[in-house]
């Protein structure tokens, strides 16, 4: 209606074409690795990075050894054989070593430097509740309380559910955790 | 619909010890956290733990907060009340903000109120301050002490006077006054 109204008032000839239901095109997403991607953040994952606390001496160290290599600050690399020899001293001084993924990030000294100062942490969040102070009316069950008949000490290995076993399967599990397989039938 | 049909139990709008009116008590007794470690579900919950849990703890300082780490098991949280209600909420694939939200509902209701049909949305311990109405509230006081039947009392004057009265009214007097012409 309101069109009816407009198009007298404006005194060019314009065509105004409506088309109803009109599919709308939306950009195609690849829902595998979406999916993937929702169900490695849901899970969350640690990767096994060995923990890092940079020592005070740290920055003087990584120039010594540039410097025994014919290197000064701010120089960059000159071919990967000397990367590699600094990189493997580097790592044969401190323990701690650069992963692959980040190989490529380090190009100058400068970089080398701020990879040695920053310190990793591989404590999860939930254990770092163990360590800080928590109120008093905050009671955190840090590990599992399982049961296992040996080594039961309130009931004398005598079980709440009987005839039910307890199975761990997963390989890096099955260090961790106990299972037991509860008697079925008697005699 | 009748009472006796339904299973919820009914109840009225109370606080317990008139709860507000002088002093706050948090009716949350204590809460349980039980989620998993490591499965997708427990998302939720483990990032309300990380980040919103500790603050929480602070701010309630009544109320005990209890996390149970559970391998393999869909998240829970359990609150019990001072009146004894037991809630039980699965937050199984619910999102931080949801379960900040739930938790901040548990911590202020006064036990299970979901399990109670409101009889009256409005309570009051003083429902009439001038005294309730009755018959005689805004009748004329002389009537305490007239004697009844009384012409004053039980004259016909509770309506106003109609158009056909008026005319007739009317009538009346144009008679009075063509006899008095008359005359």
């Amino acid at each position: 209606m309101l069109r009816n109204l407009i198009l007298p008032f404006t005194r060019t000839n314009i065509q105004v074409n409506s088309v109803r239901n009109k599919q709308k095109k939306v950009p195609k997403v690849d829902k595998k690795l979406q999916a993937a991607a929702e169900s490695l953040a849901s899970r969350g994952f640690l990767r096994p990075n060995k923990p890092w606390d940079p020592p005070v001496d740290i920055e003087e160290k990584i120039l010594k050894i540039c410097v025994s290599n014919g290197l000064n600050t701010n120089s960059e690399f000159d071919s990967l054989a000397l990367k590699f020899s600094v990189l493997n001293s580097c790592y044969e001084e401190t323990g701690h070593s650069v992963p692959n993924s980040l190989l490529h990030t380090i190009e100058t000294v400068d970089d080398l430097l701020s990879f040695y100062e920053t310190p990793i942490n591989v404590l999860t969040p939930f254990d770092a509740l163990k360590k800080m102070d928590l109120p008093k009316n905050l009671h955190v069950q840090e590990d599992y309380v399982r049961f296992h008949p040996d080594k039961d000490t309130l009931f004398n290995g005598a079980t709440a559910f009987p005839q039910s076993s307890t199975i761990v399967t997963g390989l890096k599990a099955k260090k961790k955790y106990e299972g037991y397989n509860a008697k079925r039938s008697w005699p | 619909m009748s009472n006796k049909s339904l299973f919820i139990k009914s109840g009225f709008v109370r606080a317990p010890l008139q709860n507000g009116v002088g002093r706050y008590v948090c009716q949350l007794q204590r809460i349980v956290l039980k989620f998993c470690k490591s499965h997708g579900g427990s998302r939720g919950i483990r990032d309300f733990i990380e980040q919103d849990l500790v603050d929480f703890a602070k701010n309630s300082p009544g109320t005990v907060v209890y996390l149970k780490p559970r391998r393999h098991r869909s998240p829970v949280i359990v609150a019990e009340y001072l009146n004894g209600d037991r809630v039980w909420m699965s937050v199984h694939q619910k999102t931080h903000s949801e379960i900040t939200k739930w938790i901040e509902n548990l911590r202020t209701q006064q036990g299970d109120v979901a399990a109670t049909r409101l009889r009256k949305y409005q309570y009051t311990d003083h429902p009439s301050i001038q005294g309730p109405w009755t018959p005689f509230t805004f009748k004329d006081p002389e009537l305490n002490t007239a004697v009844l039947p009384d012409p004053k009392f039980g004259a016909n004057n509770r309506l106003p006077v109609s158009a056909t009265e008026k005319l007739r009214l009317l009538f009346e007097k144009q008679k009075l006054s063509d006899v008095q012409t008359a005359e």
